[in-house]
């Protein structure tokens, strides 16, 4: 007995989709789809919100020209009081003024009679002063008489002794005759000379 | 003379594609692309398919029986794809009603018994492709049965 055996060798393909990549593609396409509807909704909060801020802008624009309004109204009304108490401080600023002019008019009567004073008391000393120098120059006049009278003495005393001795020499003289001099013949009178007389001609 | 690997043929099943029934005269090719299952699909790849088939295993000898016959399978689908057997009756038609078994030598394999001469035996293959399988060009099983023969 021998054995005996027989095989069946079974063949085929196996394939798989290649489509795949669409798919992946279609699958990105669906997700794509899906992030931009979610980015639609969130751009559509976001334009919601951006209206409700501009609602809220809006109203808070109106809001402060409200305000704006009512500052512009307090300003005017602040502006208003402070002409009124500008009025009321140029109304007590005139008697004011008043005091003061005459305060300064009292002021410069004050400072006159000073100075009045001040002049009454710059002439007594002036007058003090020229006393002193008339009484200066007085005992300055007496001094020099003094002196005058001390030189007149003095003088008269020199003058005696000068005619003391003008009469002594004139004794003396009357006691010893004297020679004429020289000088005393050149002082009489002279004969002309015919030299004289051609100078006078030619004159 | 002695039964020889000749004498034993392999033939599909009448119904279309060879799905069920009794024995048709439609010998199957052996080692030939296509000879019993069809190409799996993109589709059926992706999705994960089962696929069966009927044949039969005939003694063609003209007068010795094919003795303790053992059928397994000697070399399991080499995609990702398997192979499980079941055995059939000679008629039958529903792939599901049987048991299916993967006898992978032949001390698991089932047995057929003796095959008379010009006997058959109905065997149901079932295929089984996960989903998502790798594509695999010749995706190949061998089925192997064996007996004595004086």
């Amino acid at each position: 007995m021998s054995t005996v055996n027989s095989t069946l060798t079974l063949r085929w393909y196996l394939f798989v989709l290649a489509n795949k990549t669409l798919e992946l593609i279609w699958d990105l396409y669906v997700k794509a789809s899906k992030t931009l509807t979610l980015i639609w909704n969130v751009s559509k909060i976001v334009k919601k919100t951006l209206v409700l801020i501009w609602d809220v802008d809006i109203l808070a624009s109106k809001t402060l020209a409200l305000m704006w309004d009512v500052t512009v109204l307090a300003s005017n009304t602040l502006t208003l009081i402070w002409t009124l108490i500008g009025r009321v401080e140029k109304t007590l600023t005139l008697p004011w003024n008043l005091i003061g002019r005459i305060y300064l008019t009292l002021s410069l009567k004050w400072n006159v009679s000073i100075l009045v004073n001040k002049t009454l008391t710059l002439i007594w000393t002036v007058r003090v002063l020229a006393s002193k120098m008339l009484d200066l120059i007085w005992n300055v006049r007496i001094l020099v008489s003094k002196t005058l009278t001390l030189m007149w003495s003095l003088i008269g005393r020199v003058s005696r002794t000068l005619s003391l001795i003008w009469n002594i020499d004139r004794l003396v003289k009357k006691t010893i005759p004297q020679k004429p001099t020289v000088a005393s013949i050149e002082r009489t009178p002279r004969i002309p000379t015919v030299e004289r007389i051609d100078k006078r001609g030619l004159r | 003379m002695s039964i020889i690997s000749s004498d034993i043929q392999w033939f599909k099943s009448i119904q279309a594609d060879s799905d069920g029934g009794t024995i048709s005269s439609n010998q199957i090719a052996d080692a030939t692309l296509n000879n019993l299952f069809p190409d799996t699909t993109g589709d059926q790849s992706a999705a994960g398919n089962i696929t069966y088939r009927k044949i039969f295993l005939k003694n063609n000898h003209g007068s010795l029986t094919w003795q303790s016959v053992v059928f397994w399978i000697s070399s399991q689908v080499d995609s990702d794809e398997s192979f499980s057997v079941a055995l059939g009756t000679s008629s039958d038609t529903d792939p599901e009603a049987p048991s299916y078994t993967t006898p992978l030598d032949k001390g698991s394999g089932l047995s057929i018994g003796d095959l008379a001469p010009a006997a058959s035996q109905g065997i149901w293959i079932k295929r089984t492709t996960p989903a998502g399988a790798t594509a695999f060009p010749n995706a190949t099983g061998i089925l192997k049965a064996e007996g004595d023969s004086l």
